[in-house]
Order: structure tokens, then sequence, then C-alpha cells
């Protein structure tokens, strides 16, 4: 990634100039006072709107304006989280939720050991434990096609569909482990683990979800950051695996299919809304989770960014791979990750806001309380609380937070990652 | 990049090593075949048949060819929302780039408090459009800080403000102009009232949020450009303006096309801040064909109309695609004189 560090040498010779210098710094002021002028104006809202949300209902709507509140209503914030707009919570969101974080657990588990770059122990042979994970990939694939079957509307034809596709997903994700020659320990391990948790997630969840209720605040903070953390971590894995094949390996077809993707990019997401819609409700994905992960564990823009970046790498590493007999999988893995770390963290901060932020397809596929996102959710919270504008505000600001604090801590990857894609493209 | 695969094809496949390879590629590759041909390839074709049909989810798809694309010129909401959407991305496109662009060559200066400042105006670019829109639903209250802002600036000038509702305020821009001339515009004329109060209020807070981040990619491209180019102009007498308008905008050019495409896709899909804000009122002057189609599509005031919505959906999407291409034509006509 480079930054853009000013040139010392035309520093130097600016300085040398005394000349030119008095003009230079009255530029220099006039710069700094537009900048700070237009830098307030995009502040003022955020400013006006942090205060306002510590003012009583009355005052919020109150003419003319004050810019700091009478009384500070601190108890605004506490107040947001004691709402209720009701809705009971439902059994099918929390084996969304728990299916979702078991598929997360398990490549969480594997890669992130993974990327530890520690020598694999051999443990468990092959032959023992290939059919292992098969059987309980299978058996994983199985459940989910008879929950899927248990699920209402979905016709047979798109109930086969559907699991068979989540299989080859998994058996996908198996095959790509096998061509490491992994520790086959390791990967029994990992997915007996991952289903348990699988199993635990959904329990305890429930457990959670029945005594808090469905309409709170807390449920949809929890719902939007779950949804935002496991889609955009999914993305790096899926994302940078493509992104490997285009940047690195050779292979039949590879013009067309990345021409194909760079145009898909171009395509108005207004065209599909609709049968997007009714796919994600013949599968029976409306009120699940599903319907915003699945479509979003790879996209290509995620490609694209992380296949620039690669191709900016330099390959003396892995070609030293290659000659010492590792396997593709394993160069992906050991060297590849690895390298490509300050993209995977840009990446997962720009897919992370884009998930909190949106406000369309959760509005299309979430439709009671207890699975709203933030986003959604303000919006009903709005109407029922039209009278009291201070705890819109409150939810508002609680909204915007996380992303403005990560968006601060990490402002530099963001603002590579829009200017990479931008530039470069 | 088509060029190596084409040029190697004939080879690829011969030695065990390269097979060995394409597979390990069609492996890593496979979640994004998956995922893509499901929901975008089959999706996009499914778009393609349901818009020739009648169709609300629960009944089966009835075939009606061409009769909602051919009802499209006879359907007043549509175009309404066409030409609404004509006025928001010309203004909206415009003021965003020139406004980006200005903004990037401010910043474009080696200064220390540069880093500050660009995270400053990043700010609202990352925040959700729900946030941004509830906080400017509020400012733009009849007794909000907007007007205000307009109250205090008009009683500077000796005038009194009108407050606004700037939300709900359906009167044009062009019939504000005209009016006190004594010119009044019938309502069967509404396209030529020009953008209503509330949709430029809306334009406004759009701009606001979307200039920094085309900022930022104007920012990345300006420090592509070559320095000795603006120190052999400087040597040869050029003033400022002049390195602006012949060095700085014919170098960002490409930049300059993509901007504009990306402004144009994403503001000719505008949805959030309608229906958060407005819901297509007052008086269908803040209709957007996005709007429309989820409207209609989903049956928020009436059965679901699914084909009637793709059809829709369609034709905005052929209207993007031209929009695009013309701007292509333009921006890369300009480059030939360089």
């Amino acid at each position: 990634m480079t930054t853009f560090p000013a040139d010392p040498k035309i520093l130097k010779r600016k300085s040398a100039e005394k000349k030119k210098n008095f003009q230079k710094n009255g530029g220099m002021i006039i710069r700094h006072i537009l900048l700070s002028l237009f830098g307030l104006v995009v502040f003022t809202p955020f400013i006006l709107a942090f205060l306002g949300s510590f003012k009583t209902g009355a005052e919020i709507i109150a003419f003319p304006p004050t810019l700091f509140p009478e009384t500070w209503m601190v108890g605004n914030w506490p107040d947001l989280f004691n709402t209720n707009l009701g809705g009971t919570p439902r059994l099918e969101g929390s084996t969304s939720i728990g299916l979702i974080v078991g598929l997360f657990a398990f490549y969480a588990t594997f890669f992130l050991t993974a990327m530890s770059n520690k020598q694999t122990r051999k443990g468990l042979p092959r032959k023992i434990g290939l059919p292992i994970s098969v059987l309980l990939v299978g058996a994983a694939g199985y459940g989910i096609s008879v929950y899927l079957g248990a699920s209402f509307d979905a016709s047979l034809v798109l109930r086969v569909s559907t699991s068979i596709a989540l299989m080859s997903l998994l058996f996908i994700a198996l095959g790509i482990i096998a061509m490491s020659e992994p520790d086959w320990g390791w990967v029994v391990l990992s997915l007996i683990g991952s289903l348990l948790i699988a199993g635990v997630v959904t329990w305890l969840f429930a457990q959670m979800a029945f005594s808090i209720g469905g309409g709170k605040f807390s449920r949809w903070l929890f719902n939007t950051a779950l949804l935002s953390v496991v889609r955009a971590f999914l993305q790096l894995i899926f994302c940078s695996m493509a992104a490997y094949a285009f940047a690195r390996l050779k292979f039949p077809g590879k013009g067309f299919i990345f021409g194909f993707m760079l145009a898909s990019m171009m395509l108005p997401g207004a065209v599909t809304l609709i049968p997007s819609y009714i796919l994600i409700a013949k599968l029976g994905w409306i009120n699940k989770f599903y319907s915003l992960v699945f479509p979003g564990i790879v996209t290509a823009f995620g490609i694209f960014l992380l296949t620039q970046f690669l191709k900016s790498v330099p390959k003396d590493l892995e070609e030293a791979a290659l000659v010492d007999g590792a396997s593709y999988f394993q160069i992906y893995r050991d060297v590849i990750l690895p390298l490509a770390r300050p993209a995977l963290l840009t990446l997962f901060i720009l897919q992370f806001q884009a998930m909190w932020n949106d406000y369309l397809a959760p509005l299309l596929y979430l439709n009671t309380p207890d699975m709203w996102v933030l986003n959604v959710a303000l919006e009903v919270f709005k109407q029922q609380y039209v009278a009291k504008m201070n705890l819109v505000l409150v939810g508002a600001m609680v909204n915007a937070a996380p992303v403005l604090i990560l968006f601060f801590f990490f402002s530099r990857y963001y603002i590579e990652g829009v200017s990479y894609a931008g530039v470069k493209g | 990049m088509a060029a190596v695969s084409v040029h190697k094809k004939s080879s690829v496949l011969r030695s065990p090593k390269a097979r060995r390879e394409a597979i390990a590629a069609y492996m890593f590759l496979s979640p994004y075949l998956l995922v893509t041909l499901v929901f975008t390839v089959g999706v996009f074709l499914f778009a393609i048949y349901i818009s020739f049909t009648k169709f609300n989810l629960f009944t089966t798809p009835e075939w009606v060819g061409l009769e909602h694309y051919l009802s499209a010129l006879q359907d007043k909401k549509f175009i309404r929302s066409l030409v609404n959407t004509l006025y928001y991305a010309l203004v909206v496109v415009t003021l965003q780039t020139i406004f980006a662009l200005l903004l990037a060559v401010l910043l474009n200066a080696p200064m220390r408090a540069k880093q500050f400042f660009r995270t400053i105006f990043y700010a609202p670019s990352v925040t959700s459009s729900v946030v941004i829109s509830f906080i400017f639903l509020w400012l733009y209250l009849k007794t909000g800080y907007i007007n205000y802002f307009f109250s205090k600036v008009f009683l500077l000038a000796g005038a009194e403000w009108e407050a606004i509702n700037w939300l709900n305020d359906p009167r044009g821009l062009f019939q504000l102009i005209l009016t006190p001339f004594g010119v009044d515009i019938p309502s069967s004329q509404w396209y030529l009232r020009g953008p209503s109060i509330t949709w430029m209020a809306i334009m406004f807070q759009n701009i606001f949020t979307t200039t920094p981040t085309f900022m930022i990619m104007f920012l990345a491209a300006l420090q592509d450009i070559p320095r000795p180019l603006y120190e052999a102009a400087s040597i040869d007498g050029a003033s400022k303006r002049q390195q602006f308008f012949k060095i700085t905008v014919p170098m960002l050019r490409p930049i300059i096309f993509l901007i504009v495409v990306l402004g144009t896709i994403g503001t000719w899909q505008i949805f959030d801040q309608v229906k958060l804000l407005t819901a297509g009122g007052p008086l269908n002057t803040t209709l957007t064909p996005v709007y429309l189609i989820f409207s209609e599509g989903l049956g928020i005031n009436g059965p679901p109309r699914m084909g009637y919505a793709s059809s829709r959906a369609f034709i905005l999407g052929v209207i993007i695609f031209i929009f695009t291409l013309i701007q292509r034509r333009f921006i890369e006509e300009g480059t030939e004189q360089y």
C-alpha cells in the first residue's frame, strides 16, 4: 500500500527560495482557513445531533434552537436501551444465528490457526481423517436440508437445489483443505468443534433472546454487529481465494471470468432487486440471516481489491516455496494470506462498514422486530417515538458510533481502500 | 489480462503441472463462481423472464409479453420518477464532482494537518445513510437549525425569513423564480416547475455525504501526476490557474470519467433518503424509480406487481447504461486534444 509523503527534495528547494516564501505562506494560510471552514460545515450536523441527544423532548423541537442543552439529560442514553417495541423472539432466529456462527467458527479455527504458520503435526492419517470429514460434512449438509425442509414455503426443487448448493460449498471447502495435505486430526476436530459451537450458540442464544425479548435495542445492536463481523470475515476468505487465482495462477477462461467480474460491478443493484427477493423468499430465507450472509460471502469488489494488491507484491517467496514442493493451498495459506494482511484489513473494514450501513437489503429481508438490524429498527423506532426526537437522535448516535470509532482508528486503511479501488481501476 | 490467457490457451493444459494449476485455480474460484452463478447470473436471467410476466410471488407467473414495457410510456408515475431523478443526477453529479475536485486540490499540498483534514472530511461518508437522514430530518424541521440559520442571515440583510417546511414543500425551483414575474406554470406542465424544495433539500444532503468519497479518489489520482510537469510549466511562466486547467484537469480525465460514472450509477438508484424522509411525496416530487420498484414490487400500497417492477428496473438499467456511454464519449473526445 502506498502512502503519499511530500517529496523532501521539493520541500528543500522550496525553503531555499526565500523570495517566494511570503507568497507561499499567504497561500497556505488561505488554504488552511478554507479547509477549516469546510471541516466545520461537515462536522456541524454531527456535533449538533450529539448535543441534541442530551436535550429534553420539548427542547429539541423548540424555536429558536439552542446549541447546548438547558439541563443535560444523560438519562436519554440508558432510556434508549429500556424502550421495547414488543415482538417475541422466535426459535428460527436463534438457529439461523447458531448455524452462521458455526460456519464462522469452522473457518476461523481452520484459517486463523493455519495463518500462524506453524508446522502441522502429522496425527490422524488421511485414510481415516478424510472419510470422517466427508461424513461430518455430509451430516451437516443433511441437517441443513432437513432444516430447510421444515421451513415453510420452499418448493421441493428449490429445497433440493439449495441443500446441494450448500453442501457443495462445504465440500469445496473440504476439497481445498484436502489439497494442502493437512493434519486430519485437526480438520476433524474443527469440524466437530464448529458443529458443537453451532448447537451451543443456538441454545444459549435462544435462552438469552427469550429472556430479553424481541424488540429491544440491545438485540438490534447484537444482530448488526454479528452480521457485519461474520460477513466481512467470510469475505476475507473467499475473496482472497479468488484473488489468489486471478493474480497468480494460469488457467483457461481467466480473462473471460475476470472481465465478467468487472462488468458485474457495473450492474445496477436495482435491476436484480425484485428477482433476488423472489429467490430469497422461495428459499425460505426471509427473516433469517442467511439472506444477508450467503449472497455476500464473496463480492466482485473484494476480489478486485485483493487481486490488484497481490499483483503489486513480488512473487519471490512463492516461487521459492513452489521449488520446495509446496502445494497451491499451502502457498495461498502460508505465503499469500500473510503477505496480503494490510489489504485484508482494508477489505474487512470496508465490508464491515458496508454491512453495518446497508439499509435496503435488511429492509427487504428482515421483517420481525427480533431480526432487525439497527438501520431498519431505527426507522420503526422513529415512527413509534415521533414525539421523542431526542431518543431517535440517541439511537442515531449509537448506530453511528461503532463505524466512526473504527474509522478514526483505521482511517488510513479506509482511505487507501477507496483510493486504491478507484485509481488503479 | 485477456491477451495473456488467449495467447497461452493452446498450451495451457498440455503439461500435468499446468493442468494441476488450472484445477487448483478453479478450486479457489469455486465459491465465487457458485455465488455469482446463483445471485448474479441466475437472478439476472430470472429478472428478464419475470419482466415479461404478471407475477405476485404466490401465483404462477402469467406470460404477458411486452405489455409492461409498452405501458411504460404512458406510466405517469414512472415518467415522473425518471424526470425527478434526471434533475437529481444532473445537479448532484455535477456539484459533487466539482466540490470533490476543488477540495482535493486544496488538500493536495505538503502540509501537516493533511491527515487530520482528510479524516474529518471523510466522516460523513462512513456514516450510515439512515443516521445522516435522521440528523437532517431534525435539522430540516420548521423549528430546526437550518431555518434558524437562514432567519439569522436574512436578519443581517434586514429582511424577514419565512420558515420553510423543507421536507414537505412541493414548490418547484423554476416556479419560485418565475412567480415574481407573474408567470404561472400549470400543474399539467409539472416538469417545467423544476426540482421541488424538498427534492433540493435531499440533493444537498446527498452532496454532503458523497463528496468526501470522491475527494479521496481525486486526491489519490492527484498524487500520481508527475511533479516535473508542474515544474516545467511554472518555468515557462504558466499561472496556477493555467496549470490547473492545462495540466491537472487533463491528467485527471480518466478518474473524472470514473467518478462521474460512479456518481451517475449511484444517483439514479437513490432510495434510502426517499424511503426515510419523504416516501416519494410531497405531490410525487421526490418519487424515484427505485422507490417505485420497491413499493410496487413488494406491494407496499396494494398487491405486489413484480413483473411490472422488474420491467421498470430494466428500463432504469438501460437508462443508466446509456448515460455512462454518453459520458464516456464526452470525456474521451475531450482527451483527444492533448
